[in-house]
């Protein structure tokens, strides 16, 4: 049997986050009544007028194409892809099909300890369809609707190199695409809501072969799991086909979720060719070179350069800095805990184990957490000077993440200080030993496990606000004699 | 009515209007029973009413007070292609027969803003495909001056029955100046995008301009200053303030070096009384003391051609909205795709049906670099020749068509690509230069034409040739086409 | 270049419109015409010229990203032939 490599190409569609659409005023809120945010313009009404573009939706895709290093054209034209379906308007999409907003630029990302380029082929603008909504499944209905809010909508689209050979690789970019168009806020990259919406392209090959083979398209993967197991079940039919000495269709394919397998979508009207000319109602854009300067100057620190910076300026293990670069917030909410408190490692292990637990718990995101960076800052600081106890801050942070409320104020009102007077704990301490003679023959017979339940019974008594170190310096003390 | 507005100039009327000489009731009644006549003799609207009428004269009574308004009480046409929000706009297709635009062109509401009276919406052929008959939903339009020929346009021919004093119509290859030159009238087809095309229902965006219908130079001056206010916010505008062409009309350059393109008898279907009556035009401009050379333009006998290879293509993208979802007619189909070819099989003429198929056959990947791509670099071309000839010139000259207006019986042209009509007119479109199409009366004979092309944004050029010329021939011009002075 | 009548038809497909066979056998004659007619411009040396697509060498305009108002639904439905409260409706996607 011969063995396949897969090739993975990714097209990736995002809605800008704008407040209106690409070429009229209509707003782009999601959730609306249908057809309440259209125009005769975006509803492809005759003498509906001409497109006048928008300024921010050029600002964010060029964003986005630079902070995927791509190149950009110095000037811009838009083209119309013609074709006609129930959620198109017009009749034709615009888009750029001849000059492109980007080309040639990449992502990196961290496989199995190494760092791959993915190569970025295009980045370019262009508007959203309608949407259409079925009376029950799509096969069975007798008719269906059509919601024209997102005809327009500005999108870019990314479409990457075929640089991916399997489903974790695939997964792992999108999901830097996403985190770096989260960090430069030009998308709220939404899946469950289409504003990231991903195809893939995919062909198998014999390993160690440069060709490439037929490939198939992938739609209608809704979520990063089901672009893992679309790409997977593609894959292994590929594979089953060519293995069984067959060919595989090139076609557009469908993810079904719930049964786990990808359809052929057949579509017999398909236009021959998309007939794609430049659109004479848009004429060509300049993108100056002090409009670079000026975008560029506007992105933020990306994942790529914080992780590196976390590792060298913070001595973080590379697990610690890939966690806490994985999304912006989280990155901004350490590096300002970070203003109070001065120990990343420490902090580092806080957030990721108490403080993403508990937001993986409650399903909640990190810019929804009330936990103040400052008050987790002040809260370490605590555990370090010896006021609480290590487990002690376990409470106190539950308390802060439910309620918002400052480490100090919780520890005053519940009187969780620890304990740390000498006087006060050799009293108790006393009381224990002679409370506990078992245990104390026990210690002097060499069982130091007894040492152990005594601690135990001191902490018990105090409700756990004895100083530890100090309850076990006592006791040592006390049993010597 | 002492004053009848039907030999007024537009400016004549709104003073006369102002100076309550012309009662706006008098003049809508009026208006309604002309554009009955005229509708029974020559079919030239498509929606017009009684009751819209009686709405616009209360909307200028309303303006009476308003002495800013330069064209109030000016009776105006409207070429159905171009939106109105109280009339349909049909684009004289059975599909969009029923189409209400909830919104109005931006030079349907300047022209109303200074006081404009819109009769009604008239007849095209359908999306303005030309205009040598067969493809309006509505029908053919007759000729005025003869009942037995076309007239190109509803709009043409209600300003040359004396109807209107002002039409609006488009020009994609020419179909403006082509109406105006059969019906004997002047036309002004301004440089692209020297007036609005917000609410222009267009077949080809880039080819297609609105431009004006009237009887005299000055009232298109008029109209120009009306229309050519720049549009912030709309890219396929210009940017750029109009001259005051009314003034620039009262001191007219008289030297203008006029150049006329040697292939200008090679058009085909060049009728012989149109190649007389031009060269007899040259000798009389030559008596007027203007410099007219001959000059070589390799390309001007392609525009037409070329114009319809791009044309075409834009034609086949631009009607892709008509698909019985949003707008217009529909036909049941057992799903999707069929109910698209059922609607549009039906709501097309059989004549728009092949054009838009035209249009997708040379923009498949076969034909696309060779026939629409090739096309779009000899516009390029010919768009050079225009400038450098007209770097030297003030203007071109052509005739307007290489024929007067066609008989139905015998029609010239229809079926063809590219029609021969377009033979002169083709090159201003695709080079976005004005053009304005000068009338020639003779007695007993249809009227002929004369074409002139000026460069980019030199419309007052061509109102000052035209404003020359009028004064030369004012004793020539004759009554109206058609006798409504006495319905 | 020599046009078939699958050529016509695919283009008309294509172009959501149906042909008659009189149309089909019209359009042929007519595009094959027009076809001898470019000939010679099929020869005309075009070796760095651009193609204008455009009907004016004006620059693009940028507008700023304010919401202006959308139409009414009403108005939006309004010349649909067939809708339902909010929606315009389509015949089934799917063939067959």
């Amino acid at each position: 049997m011969s063995t396949f490599e897969a090739v993975i190409g990714l097209e990736v569609h995002v809605e800008l986050l704008t407040a209106t659409k690409l070429f009229c005023g209509c707003s782009t809120a999601f959730g609306a009544t249908p057809n309440t945010q259209v125009c005769p313009f975006c509803l492809g009404l005759p003498g509906g007028g001409t497109p006048v573009l928008n300024k921010r939706a050029v600002e964010y895709a060029l964003k986005t194409a630079l902070a995927l290093n791509c190149q950009i054209s110095p000037e811009i034209t838009f083209d119309r892809k013609n074709y006609f379906y129930a959620d198109l308007p017009k009749g034709y999409q615009t888009t750029q099909h001849f000059q492109p907003l980007g080309k040639k630029g990449y992502l990196t990302i961290n496989i199995k300890e190494e760092t791959k380029r993915i190569g970025i082929h295009q980045v370019h603008i262009e508007e959203d369809a309608g949407k259409m909504v079925h009376m029950g499944d799509i096969l069975s209905t007798p008719f269906s609707r059509v919601d024209f809010n997102r005809a327009s909508v500005p999108l870019v689209e990314i479409v990457s190199e075929p640089d991916m050979h399997t489903p974790e690789e695939a997964r792992l970019f999108l999901q830097k695409l996403r985190n770096t168009l989260l960090y430069i806020g030009v998308s709220d990259c939404k899946m469950e809501e289409g504003s990231l919406r991903c195809d893939a392209n995919i062909s198998l090959r014999p390993l160690g072969s440069k060709g490439l083979g037929v490939k198939t398209e992938l739609k209608n993967m809704n979520s990063f799991r089901a672009v893992y197991r679309g790409i997977e079940h593609e894959i292994e039919r590929q594979t089953r086909i060519l293995q069984e000495g067959g060919e595989v269709t090139p076609q557009t394919r469908h993810w079904d979720e719930e049964t786990g397998v990808t359809k052929a979508m057949r579509d017999k009207l398909v236009a021959e060719s998309y007939r794609y000319f430049p659109d004479p109602t848009l004429p060509p854009l300049k993108i100056s070179e002090e409009w670079q300067m000026e975008i560029r100057s506007s992105i933020p620190e990306l994942p790529d350069s914080r992780y590196t910076r976390f590792i060298q300026d913070y001595n973080l293990p590379s697990y610690d800095a890939d966690v806490l670069t994985a999304s912006r917030e989280l990155g901004d909410y350490y590096e300002r805990a970070l203003d109070t408190y001065r120990e990343p490692k420490n902090l580092s292990n806080w957030i990721m184990s108490e403080l993403l637990g508990l937001l993986n718990t409650h399903n909640m995101d990190i810019v929804d957490c009330k936990v103040k960076p400052h008050d987790l800052g002040n809260l370490l600081k605590l555990i370090d000077e010896g006021t609480i106890s290590g487990r002690i801050a376990k409470t106190v942070f539950e308390e802060m993440f439910a309620t918002g409320k400052k480490p100090e104020a919780i520890i005053k009102k519940k009187g969780l200080t620890q304990i740390s007077d000498e006087g006060t704990l050799l009293k108790i301490v006393e009381e224990i030993l002679a409370d506990n003679p078992g245990s104390v023959e026990d210690y002097h017979s060499g069982k130091d496990r007894a040492l152990g339940f005594l601690v135990g019974q001191v902490m018990k008594k105090t409700k756990g606000q004895a100083n530890p170190q100090m309850v076990n310096e006592l006791l040592r003390e006390k049993l010597k004699k | 009515m002492d004053l009848d507005f039907a030999n007024l100039m537009a400016e004549q009327i709104a003073a006369a209007m102002k100076g309550k000489k012309i009662s706006p009731a008098e003049l809508g009644d009026t208006l309604f029973r002309r554009s009955t006549r005229a509708q029974k003799e020559l079919n030239l609207f498509i929606s017009f009413d009684q009751k819209h009428i009686a709405g616009e004269i209360k909307r200028i009574e309303q303006h009476l007070p308003d002495k800013n308004c330069s064209l109030l009480g000016v009776p105006l046409a409207l070429a159905d292609n171009i939106a109105t929000d109280d009339q349909k706009t049909t684009c004289a297709s059975r599909f969009m027969a029923a189409y209400q635009p909830p919104f109005t062109a931006r030079v349907v509401s300047q022209l109303k803003e200074n006081g404009a009276l819109l009769i009604g919406k008239t007849n095209l052929e359908e999306f303005n495909l030309g205009c040598s008959g067969g493809s309006s939903f509505f029908n053919s339009v007759k000729n005025p001056w003869d009942l037995e020929c076309s007239a190109g346009s509803g709009a043409a021919a209600a300003v040359a029955s004396g109807l209107a004093t002002l039409a609006l119509a488009s020009d994609t290859r020419g179909e403006l100046r082509q109406a105006a030159s059969y019906c004997g009238v002047l036309a002004l087809k301004p440089t692209y995008g020297r007036i609005s095309r917000k609410g222009l229902i267009d077949i080809a965006s880039s080819l297609e301009q609105i431009g004006i219908l009237g009887r005299c130079t000055s009232d298109l001056a008029i109209a120009l200053q009306v229309l050519a206010v720049p549009e912030p916010d709309n890219p396929s505008t210009l940017q750029i303030e109009a001259p005051p062409y009314a003034s620039l009309l009262e001191k007219p350059e008289e030297n203008f070096k006029i150049a006329v393109p040697t292939c200008w008898n090679e058009a085909s279907h060049l009728q012989d009384e149109v190649k007389n009556d031009f060269q007899e035009q040259l000798e009389n401009l030559d008596k007027l003391g203007l410099e007219v050379n001959f000059v070589t333009l390799p390309h001007f006998k392609d525009a037409s051609l070329v114009a319809t290879m791009i044309c075409a293509v834009e034609a086949f993208s631009n009607l892709s909205n008509m698909d019985g979802v949003r707008f217009g007619h529909r036909e049941t189909g057992k799903h999707l795709q069929e109910m698209y070819i059922e609607t549009r099989s039906r709501g097309f003429s059989s004549k728009l049906k092949k054009f838009i198929t035209f249009g997708g056959l040379t923009s498949t990947p076969k034909y696309y670099d060779t026939f629409f791509r090739r096309g779009q670099k000899l516009r390029t071309l010919i768009s050079r020749e225009l400038e450098s000839c007209l770097a030297e010139n003030d203007l071109l000259l052509t005739p307007t068509t290489p024929f007067k207006a066609p008989s139905f019986a015998a029609p010239v042209s229809g079926k063809e690509f590219p029609d021969p009509a377009g033979y002169y007119t083709a090159a201003a479109n695709l080079s976005g230069f004005p053009a304005l199409s000068f009338p020639l009366f003779y007695e007993g004979r249809l009227p002929g034409n004369l074409q002139f092309i000026a460069p980019r944004k030199h419309e007052a050029a061509l109102l000052q040739i035209a404003s020359l010329l009028e004064k030369e021939f004012s004793s020539h011009r004759p009554k109206f086409a058609l006798s409504l002075q006495e319905v | 270049m020599q046009v078939s009548p699958e050529e016509l038809n695919n283009a008309a497909l294509d172009a959501r419109v149906e042909l008659s066979a009189t149309e089909t056998k019209e359009l042929l004659r007519e595009v094959q015409s027009f076809f001898n007619l470019t000939k010679k411009l099929q020869e005309v040396d075009l070796e760095g010229i651009a193609a204008t697509s455009y009907g004016h060498q004006e620059p693009n305009i940028l507008r700023d990203d304010l919401i202006r108002s959308s139409l009414p639904l009403e108005e939006s439905l309004a010349n649909a032939p067939a809708v339902d409260e909010s929606c315009f409706l389509v015949p089934r996607i799917i063939e067959e």
